[in-house]
């Protein structure tokens, strides 16, 4: 289903008036669009062949809701360039150890995420002291989404084009979320070098 | 202060973070927000424009930048009145701005021509002759009227005002009023026996 079917909108621009702000549903993909190109954007900059590198949104109190990460995997010829990886995920667990972690209010990263919001849609944050709550409802309100309608036996989906597509699937009585990332934010992660 | 003249408006021009500090007392019709990345200005506008500009929705503020990079929106148009090193800048900057407003109150959209009622009071023909007889688009003096321009521009619709709006209405407008009392004729009794001249309004509000 893409993005733009979904209630999503509706729901993030009711939800968001307990931060006491508001925004009309039609504008609420600007900042879904923004967050998965400034992660992507932000991964591309700080990305590193030792380490795997990753942009965590997590509460004010530190519960985890999603991460980008971005890998490199050397050729076992040495010879021949090695792949980087790039992901989105729900689940803490999917992050390794020694990964290099950097979290959405970092300062570096909300640059980033004004100058994507610029770049895609002209707009900027009205207040800047919301964002890192914003980040959070954003991720809240598409898992919410997945979470309500979760059926067994299908896989339900969600496409934002450009930018993710999300899906949930029960198994074995458990809902399982997944979240990749949109072949053009591989790209604009992985500069000059390959990808998986 | 910083203003800008863009289209038909003069805009006090303020950075994001004033606008942020200030947003409750500001006349958003006459703010505009400078934009330093950019280097444009761009005026604030409601919800039902579509003009270049700022608008505001709440959480995101949208751009709507102008086509060609219109000169008008751009920092460089800006009079700054806080970097005049001198109150002779500060004359040369204030007849800049005058001229600005000339040019837009002299240039016309919608001629405003209130109706004259029967019943209306000989304070209120004043006045509204006077408004006919300026020949002049009200809506472009409504900067001078502050955020109470609407509701004073209906008063047009009433048949009588009260003396401090007149005041108002006559100030805004750069009309010179004078009140004259004098005895009714020569044979009341205890007679005021002279002219009294009373200036109501004199100038512009800015003077």
């Amino acid at each position: 289903m893409n993005f733009n079917e979904t209630s999503i909108a509706t729901k993030f621009s009711q939800d968001i008036t307990n931060l006491g702000v508001d925004i009309q549903p039609q504008y609420t993909h600007y900042l879904f669009d923004s967050l998965f190109m400034a992660a992507s954007d932000f991964l591309g900059i700080v990305k590193s062949r030792e380490v795997k590198t990753a942009l965590v949104i997590a509460d004010l109190k530190g519960n985890f809701r999603f991460a980008a990460q971005v890998g490199y995997h050397k050729n076992e010829n040495e010879e021949i360039p090695g792949n980087w990886s790039f992901e989105f995920t729900f689940n803490e667990s999917d992050i390794g150890k020694d990964v290099k972690i950097y979290n959405s209010t970092d300062t570096q990263f909300l640059r980033v995420l004004a100058t994507s919001a610029k770049d895609l849609h002209n707009f900027r944050y009205a207040s800047p002291e919301l964002v890192p709550d914003v980040l959070v409802l954003i991720i809240d309100t598409l898992k919410s989404w997945l979470d309500l309608n979760a059926v067994e036996g299908e896989e339900k989906t969600i496409e934002l084009p450009g930018f993710f597509t999300a899906s949930v699937a029960i198994e074995n009585g458990e809902k399982i979320f997944s979240i990749t990332p949109d072949g053009n934010l591989k790209r604009l992660v992985k500069g000059d070098s390959e990808l998986e | 202060m910083e203003k800008s003249k863009i289209g038909d408006k003069i805009y006090d021009v303020i950075t994001p973070e004033e606008y942020n500090q200030n947003k409750e007392s500001l006349n958003l019709t006459f703010t505009a927000i400078k934009d330093e990345g950019t280097q444009m200005v761009y005026p604030i506008r409601g919800k039902n424009d579509d003009r270049p500009g700022i608008y505001m929705n709440g959480l995101i503020n949208i751009i709507k930048e102008p086509e060609d990079g219109d000169p008008e929106y751009s920092i460089d148009n800006i009079i700054n009145f806080d970097d005049a090193k001198s109150l002779k800048e500060v004359i040369e900057k204030q007849s800049e701005l005058k001229n600005m407003e000339r040019i837009i109150l002299t240039n016309p959209d919608n001629i405003f021509i209130p109706r004259i009622g029967e019943n209306d009071s000989p304070e209120m023909i004043g006045l509204k002759k006077a408004v006919i007889a300026k020949h002049i688009d009200l809506d472009k003096y409504s900067a001078r009227f502050g955020n109470n321009y609407s509701n004073d521009k209906r008063l047009f619709n009433d048949d009588t005002i009260t003396m401090s709006k007149l005041k108002t209405m006559f100030q805004a407008l750069d009309i010179k009023a004078t009140l004259i009392i004098e005895d009714k004729d020569y044979s009341v009794p205890n007679p005021i026996g002279e002219q009294i001249f009373v200036e109501l309004a004199g100038g512009t509000l800015n003077e």
